[in-house]
């Protein structure tokens, strides 16, 4: 090893949500704090393809959400043929933010009490109430459009900009919910609709997924990185961590790492803090494997790597007889229903769903959705279907299951012979019944706000975007990986930041959720750094 | 052509004008230059070149160009169901290049040019439909 760098107080591994918004909090705290991130930087205004004239070719190639298929060199493969859902991310400063659709929404106050309320899973350790000043926190660095005043969640901060438009399709299935009473609510979008903190508001261009050239979109590398940065935090970009090391007080010592020119080198902390998502936290744990942990680090609960959880979601596409300009507006980001959020005790499945409203389909999407045909009729019936469709994204609540997990894949390997990945997952019956009950209530307000035809794929498979419960959070040390601030049960100055530590996962986007937690653990470790920068 | 031959792309141009008629203000693929477009992806992939040059001579079999055009429409639907990989590709490609061209795009109903960095002008749409929501009050549970 070679070139290693001084001792720091708190080394981050990844720069992404969570990564992100931890990493300016300590920086803004005045701890020494640097971050190891296993992409690049991407520069909005040359990296995106939505200023060419190809760009949905590039949903298809360099810029899909599944590495397998985007194969770059700052990916890592995952085995995920156990698995029907197809884990989904992005490795950059930024990371899934970067081709994230910027839903926004928080986990519900139900969603942490799941045990004392309908007798599943386990309750968080703390309250929707304990993070509610970090939700707002976190909304004011990364700029959200919405409109205050929904009814499914407790009064929220001022939304900093207006909600995204709805368009003449918003309108549309407004206009069914409203028919049958039915939840409906402008979506809470990270996104500006007018200029906020430096950067524009959206020219509605459509596909938020191929990147934000503008930036209207709130990717944390053009939130919360630049002002990280201008605090004194170092990011080392294209820093490959291999495994985390300890002392021989069983303490987390350093992080080992390929640098951009293959070399090893250590990084020395007084905190290490992971935030390398669902699936490469887990990975990175079980990869740093010693004669003290030898069955990954920190993972004396055995649970490192279980309970994996998806957000399952259901596709129920309906196609309408006038042009509802769908192109227009980011594609994802319309409406939300919470209307089958909770539990009701008179249906076939525990906890509930929401729906998202998406936009049309983009041109090429359009004419390979095989709902196209080749040959004399192509014209007539893409002209039919273009600009007419929308979409309802049914997202449910997954819970967690032992069997579905993160194991390290015994032979697939990346680029520089780090260990990959394996995951192994079934749908439960719960989740299948969610769904097919949100397919048919998705179905209904499709039918009600006039749709000629309605199709459905019952499990979309190129939807993992969402990893989370892989090093649970609890206070019984047997039966979780962290405590209620992330700390590890097992190496004091360890700690894990992102979706992993999700204890349940609600039926929302975790983002938002993600950044207050990572937050929350934030002002916890400036509390307590004292201790762990005396030793 | 940087990877298919003569023959094949005089082929893959019948072909492309098979599966999208030209109609109207929305051109034939071989107008466009579809089958150019093709060629360059399969230089970058030596796996679906493959794919592409034994689909196509299959397909061919030394006399697609000279069949009546009802014949040729009926041996592409045999082969959409007798050489799925290859005519998904076929289709995958054809629409790849086709509905990214500006002459396309203007034809189908949109400007022609990229979604940046001009954007488009959205409605805000009718917000007086959440007045029944409002008026339902609260959903959330209170734990």
């Amino acid at each position: 090893m070679s070139g290693d760098k001084k001792k720091v107080d708190v080394l981050v591994i990844g720069a992404g949500a969570s990564g992100a918004a931890f990493t300016w909090k300590m920086a803004k705290s005045g701890m020494k704090v640097m971050c190891l991130e296993q992409g690049d930087w991407l520069n909005p205004s040359t990296d995106y393809s939505t200023s060419s004239t190809d760009w949905e070719i590039h949903r298809q190639t360099d810029f899909n959400p599944n590495p397998n298929i985007r194969s770059l060199d700052v990916d890592y493969p995952i085995n995920d043929t156990e698995s029907p859902i197809a884990p989904l991310m992005y490795n950059a400063v930024g990371g899934s933010t970067i081709h994230w659709s910027a839903h926004f929404p928080r986990l519900k106050p139900s969603d942490f009490r799941v045990k004392t309320l309908d007798n599943v899973a386990d309750d968080w350790p703390l309250s929707y109430f304990d993070l509610e000043p970090y939700f707002a926190l976190n909304d004011e660095m990364m700029g959200v459009a919405g409109l205050n005043g929904d009814t499914a969640y407790p009064p929220k901060s001022p939304r900093q900009t207006p909600p995204v438009g709805l368009g003449k399709l918003g309108d549309k299935i407004a206009s069914g919910f409203d028919k049958l009473d039915w939840h409906w609510w402008p979506s809470d979008s990270a996104i500006n609709t007018i200029e906020y903190d430096g950067r524009p508001g959206c020219n509605n261009c459509g596909p938020c997924d191929l990147g934000c050239s503008i930036k209207a979109k709130s990717s944390t590398d053009v939130t919360y990185w630049p002002k990280a940065l201008k605090l004194g935090a170092e990011l080392i970009t294209n820093a490959r961590v291999r495994e985390i090391t300890v002392d021989r007080f069983g303490k987390a010592k350093s992080a080992i790492y390929y640098d951009s020119n293959g070399e090893v080198r250590e990084q020395n902390a007084s905190i290490i803090v992971l935030a390398s998502n669902g699936v490469g936290t887990p990975r990175i744990l079980l990869n740093s494997a010693s004669s003290r942990f030898p069955d990954g680090l920190a993972n004396s609960s055995g649970l490192v790597g279980k309970n994996l959880m998806f957000h399952p979601y259901s596709i129920v596409t309906g196609l309408f007889e006038e042009d509802l300009e769908g192109h227009k507006g980011p594609t994802p980001l319309n409406i939300m229903s919470s209307e089958f959020y909770e539990t009701d005790p008179t249906r076939d499945f525990m906890r509930g769903y929401a729906y998202q409203v998406v936009r049309s389909l983009a041109p090429l999407a359009t004419a390979l959705s095989g709902h196209v045909p080749w040959g004399e009729n192509h014209h007539e019936i893409f002209k039919k279907r273009f600009n007419r469709t929308i979409t309802f994204a049914v997202i449910g609540e997954d819970l967690p299951e032992i069997h579905n997990k993160v194991t390290i894949d015994p032979e697939l390997t990346d680029s520089f012979g780090i260990p990959s990945p394996k995951i192994e997952y079934r749908l439960s019956e719960n989740s299948r019944k969610m769904l097919d009950h949100g397919i048919g209530t998705a179905t209904q307000v499709m039918k009600t706000a006039g749709a000629l035809e309605i199709t459905h794929d019952p499990l979309k498979r190129e939807a993992g975007w969402h990893l989370m419960g892989t090093a649970k959070m609890g206070t019984n040390e047997d039966k979780s990986v962290v405590n209620k601030y992330g700390q590890t049960h097992d190496v004091d100055n360890l700690y894990i930041i992102d979706g992993s530590i999700f204890v349940t996962v609600g039926a929302v986007n975790p983002t938002s959720t993600i950044q207050a937690l990572a937050l929350y653990i934030a002002d916890h470790i400036v509390s307590k750094s004292g201790e762990f920068l005396t030793q | 052509m940087r990877t298919l031959s003569k023959n094949n792309a005089d082929i893959l141009d019948e072909i492309v004008d098979l599966l999208i008629p030209a109609k109207g203000n929305l051109p034939s693929p071989s107008k466009i230059n579809v089958v150019g477009h093709i060629d360059d992806a399969l230089s970058n992939t030596p796996k679906l070149k493959r794919i592409f040059v034994e689909g196509l001579s299959d397909i061919n079999n030394g006399k697609f160009l000279s069949l009546p055009k009802i014949e040729q429409i009926a041996l592409l639907k045999k082969y959409e169901s007798s050489n799925e990989a290859f005519f998904s590709q076929l289709l995958r490609h054809t629409y790849n290049a086709y509905y990214t061209n500006p002459i396309v795009t203007a034809g189908i109903g949109m400007t022609g040019r990229p979604p940046q960095p001009m954007g488009y002008t959205l409605e805000k749409g009718n917000l007086t439909l959440l007045d029944k929501v409002i008026k339902k009050g609260q959903i959330w549970r209170n734990p």
